[in-house]
């Protein structure tokens, strides 16, 4: 009958008894394991962040100044009418200013500026928000028909910048991609030869006691199990270190990366990473278990012939 | 028990390490199986417990046929033989009754089956005052009565002992021919696979001897006639 107890008792005996090769192998788990939860993590937020800024791109029409706010209005209630469209906005020229004055409170020189002018310089505004950037070209095409025309002057400037900043954030969460992809295959690559060596040599270790298991009529199971197991706890060890390192260092960076990077998107870095921080101890157990039972199978189909 | 049926064996090498072996040994019998070094003893000895399999001809173990037994039933074949070594393969960090433990602990044995089969086989040695010693604090003798104890935990059918007195001087020796013929007085069938004279002249037991890989004699009650 098959003893599973009895089993792990082997492969815990295994793993003490080469305690050295078994730190050398956890550690080389842990840092892979660290590099690829990173750089895996990186695209996760850079894939938040390019949704955010899509989110948040708006584009500023202004009102010709020789149409009147009720025609400004009834092109904003036709606006918010529009499918591509999530919110239109009427700003008048009075809050306009208002609002430029309370962005620029502490620039002496422009506050003196606007107290110098008679008239307010700035036009009224509709603020048009829209789900998604690709939709901003047809909205533009229904503020340039005839009758609207009249009322706004369309510039597709501020459209085209928030383009090219949307373009070059997509590019950046490409690379990370590629390069969160080229991490984890060069460390898969390392961790199952890692695990292979160290199994290779259990098996070296325990060629006696593997003969004398034979010799008294061990099923070849029983001899196999424990390296697969083996294999296993190394994964065990490797993902418990990796969270127990991972989770406060991120505690720790992830305040700086929310002011500095993400203050103005709408990302918590630390909420990201403890909402996701079960799935991430998940993912990296199971990816590691099967990479290491993979490796430790070939190690065995290997070098222990029984 | 053990019949070999015109069995030839050949390694990778073209080398011819047995021809036509053709021998019946029944149940209860002690025979001890003679020959020069390199004359193919042990390839016979190999062949019973299957770590070798026969190029031609069929070996039947027990009304088994095993010439051609798939790898996942050679454990349970293993455990139907108990066999004892020139080399004793005990394992030196642990002690006498844990080495004999070991056996039904590989075999998936409850612990009360354990606790239970250990002592009872360690007395059938001597070994029951000594069960706590490590192997390298006991002589060669009580080692090889350690080894003994281990092949008997699963009341084999067969004891197959190869030069189990290889390695001891004579009195040792003579203690471990006297514990197989008390296991083959208790109904196990015993094979020795030995090249000393001496033994086997004073055991008047049954006699196979090889010869260059073949059978040259077979006496009921014979001597070493080489």
């Amino acid at each position: 009958m098959f003893h599973i107890f009895r089993t792990i008792k082997f492969a815990l005996q295994n793993v003490y008894r080469n305690i050295w090769l078994t730190i050398m192998t956890v550690t080389i788990l842990v840092l892979a394991l660290f590099s690829v939860s990173i750089v895996i993590s990186l695209n996760s937020v850079s894939e938040q962040l390019l949704t955010s800024v899509k989110q948040k791109v708006d584009i500023s029409i202004a009102v010709l100044p020789d149409s009147t706010e009720d025609q400004a209005k009834s092109l904003v209630d036709r606006l918010q009418n529009l499918p591509e469209v999530k919110s239109a906005t009427y700003v008048s020229s009075d809050e306009a200013l208002e609002e430029f004055r309370i962005q620029h409170k502490d620039d002496a020189d422009i506050q003196e500026t606007l107290d110098l002018l008679e008239e307010n310089p700035l036009p009224a505004r509709i603020i048009i928000s829209s789900n998604e950037i690709e939709s901003f070209p047809s909205i533009l095409s229904y503020l340039n028909q005839d009758e609207n025309q009249k009322i706004v002057s369309t510039d597709t400037t501020e459209v085209e910048q928030a383009q090219i900043v949307i373009e070059r954030l997509s590019s950046l969460s490409n690379q990370i991609q590629k390069i969160a992809l080229g991490v984890t295959i060069i460390f898969i690559v390392i961790s199952f030869l890692v695990v292979f060596n160290t199994i290779r040599i259990a098996i070296y270790t325990h060629k006696e006691e593997i003969g004398i298991m034979k010799l008294v009529g061990a099923s070849n199971w029983f001899i196999r199990t424990p390296f697969l197991i083996e294999g296993m706890l190394y994964a065990f060890f490797a993902t418990v270190i990796t969270i127990a390192i991972l989770a406060p260092v991120l505690g720790f960076l992830a305040p700086h990366l929310n002011d500095t990077f993400f203050a103005s998107y709408n990302i918590d870095i630390s909420q990201f990473f403890e909402a996701h921080l079960l799935s991430l101890i998940i993912y990296q157990f199971i990816g590691a278990a099967v990479l290491n039972m993979a490796s430790a199978s070939f190690a065995i189909s290997r070098y222990l012939k029984v | 028990m053990i019949e070999f049926k015109g069995v030839d064996k050949f390694y990778r090498n073209g080398v011819k390490a047995l021809s036509d072996i053709t021998m019946s040994i029944e149940a209860g019998e002690f025979v001890s199986i003679v020959g020069q070094s390199g004359t193919g003893k042990t390839t016979i000895a190999r062949l019973i417990i299957a770590e070798e399999k026969p190029s031609e001809g069929e070996i039947i173990i027990g009304g088994w046929n095993i010439t051609f037994i798939k790898n996942a039933d050679v454990p349970l074949l293993r455990r139907q033989i108990g066999v004892v070594f020139q080399d004793f393969k005990l394992l030196p960090k642990k002690t006498l009754s844990e080495n004999v433990a070991f056996a039904l602990e590989v075999a998936g044995e409850p612990k009360n089956v354990i606790k239970k089969i250990v002592p009872q086989v360690l007395k059938i040695v001597g070994l029951e005052n000594k069960q706590d010693r490590f192997p390298n604090e006991v002589s060669g003798g009580e080692q090889q009565r350690a080894v003994i104890a281990r092949s008997l935990v699963h009341r084999p059918k067969i004891l197959l002992a190869d030069e189990p007195t290889g390695n001891l001087d004579s009195i040792n020796a003579e203690e471990i021919i006297a514990l197989l013929r008390k296991i083959n007085d208790l109904g196990t069938t015993v094979v020795l696979v030995t090249h000393n004279r001496e033994i086997v002249n004073k055991l008047r037991r049954r006699v196979i001897t090889i010869q260059d890989g073949q059978i040259i004699s077979d006496q009921k009650t014979g001597k070493y006639i080489l």
